[in-house]
């Protein structure tokens, strides 16, 4: 009887250490931050507050968008892995393009996978106060990763989602995109005048209003002489038209591009036309959804002398 | 079980009970760099004229003529572009 105790005794002790090492263990691989490559190699000082500096693709198949961008744009993917996060980062010619973000959507529900773009700040606390003090709402608080930098994600006024990073390695310099880089980012809001004065508190833009056409409001948002965004009126024939920012990537032939997303399991959600700087801009989406526009952009497009 | 036993018996709850606790509190290693949006909205609409890229820069606008939520730049200043200058590849 003593030395079923005693044997019980060892087995429970010894049980309780594996237990306690495991729980170590599991605790520890959670808890690692995700080892995301810092935005600028080798870093910078440079800043560009209110420039476009990152976008991330939450998908819930990232094979499939692997596939679809690399065949698209020739994007190759190092893979990421930290917790329970898959990750991809996108590169074209050595640089990194974006990230790629695979998370399952919560059974039951619809939601729609997106391209969500990082706006340049130089503290996000600060930047957090001053979205909420202006209407804004926190969808995730700001957060550090250790070459990145801190982010966080918020929903502006009207409900438009938007993230915020504060680059550890410095901003990307002002260059022209190449194609297949993102070129552009446009904010299509309910009211784009209101929402032009969210964004001017929060990142100190020059707005620039544009004549019109179409009898809707477009302002172009700028920095460093630089315009950055555009903010455009939703058409008003739907009420199923949703507040949301919209990212270009810069192509040589957008007719061309867009028919290849088709063929690669996307689909065109605007049809290629041409917009107020000449070239062709489209609006597609990835197999699973995610909407991003194509624009064509040719080295003779600016009228501007280089800065 | 000798007291000695014992008291390193209770150590070891302990810190597996603060283990347990700090899995539990601590954010995990994901990421929240993603965001999914409402599903149902549509695309379309864009009539002639929408237009929602950059302008290609330098074009005069007019003298400003009805208030606006945001402070807008000087009629004097022209419009900004995107940069022109390539990375060199």
């Amino acid at each position: 009887m003593n030395i079923c105790c005693h044997r019980a005794r060892h087995f429970l002790s010894h049980g309780l250490c594996a237990l306690l090492l495991y729980a170590i263990c599991v605790a520890t691989v959670m808890a690692a931050p995700l080892e995301l490559p810092p935005l600028v190699q080798p870093a910078n000082a440079e800043h560009h507050v209110g420039k476009v500096i990152w976008v991330d693709l939450v998908t819930p198949d990232l094979a499939s968008a692997k596939r679809f961008y690399s065949g698209l744009f020739g994007w190759t993917f190092r893979d990421i892995h930290g917790g329970e996060t898959d990750y991809a980062v996108a590169f074209l010619d050595g640089q990194p393009v974006g990230g790629l973000l695979h998370r399952l959507v919560p059974p039951g529900e619809h939601r729609q996978p997106a391209w969500l773009a990082f706006i340049a700040v130089r503290d996000v606390d600060a930047a957090k106060r001053t979205a909420l003090a202006h209407g804004a709402k926190v969808v995730v608080e700001p957060r550090s990763y250790p070459q990145r930098g801190r982010q966080a994600v918020f929903a502006d006024p009207e409900g438009a989602v938007f993230a915020v990073l504060a680059s550890s390695s410095g901003d990307p310099p002002d260059f022209l995109a190449a194609p297949g880089e993102w070129i552009w980012s446009s904010l299509l809001a309910q009211d784009p005048d209101t929402d032009a004065a969210f964004y001017q508190a929060l990142f100190g833009y020059d707005v620039f209003d544009l004549p019109s056409d179409d009898g809707l409001e477009h302002v172009i948002l700028s920095t460093d002489d630089y315009a950055r965004a555009s903010v455009n009126a939703l058409p008003s024939d739907s009420s199923r038209r949703h507040p949301h920012w919209l990212n270009f990537v810069r192509v040589v032939d957008a007719v061309g591009v867009a028919a290849k997303a088709v063929a690669l399991g996307g689909r065109v959600l605007v049809e290629p036309h041409i917009d107020r700087h000449g070239g062709k801009v489209a609006v597609v989406a990835d197999p699973t959804g995610a909407p991003f526009g194509l624009m064509e952009w040719s080295d003779t497009d600016s009228k501007e002398e280089p800065k | 079980m000798t007291i000695v036993a014992q008291r390193w018996r209770v150590r070891a709850l302990g810190l597996l009970l603060l283990t347990v606790l700090y899995a539990c509190v601590v954010t995990d290693g994901g990421y929240i760099g993603g965001f999914y949006e409402p599903y149902g909205f549509d695309y379309g609409g864009w009539g002639p004229g929408y237009h929602v890229g950059p302008p290609r820069g330098g074009e005069r606008r007019p003298a400003q003529s009805s208030p606006h939520a945001y402070r807008p730049a000087p009629p004097s200043r022209p419009t900004p572009s995107i940069p022109t200058r390539s990375r060199g590849r």
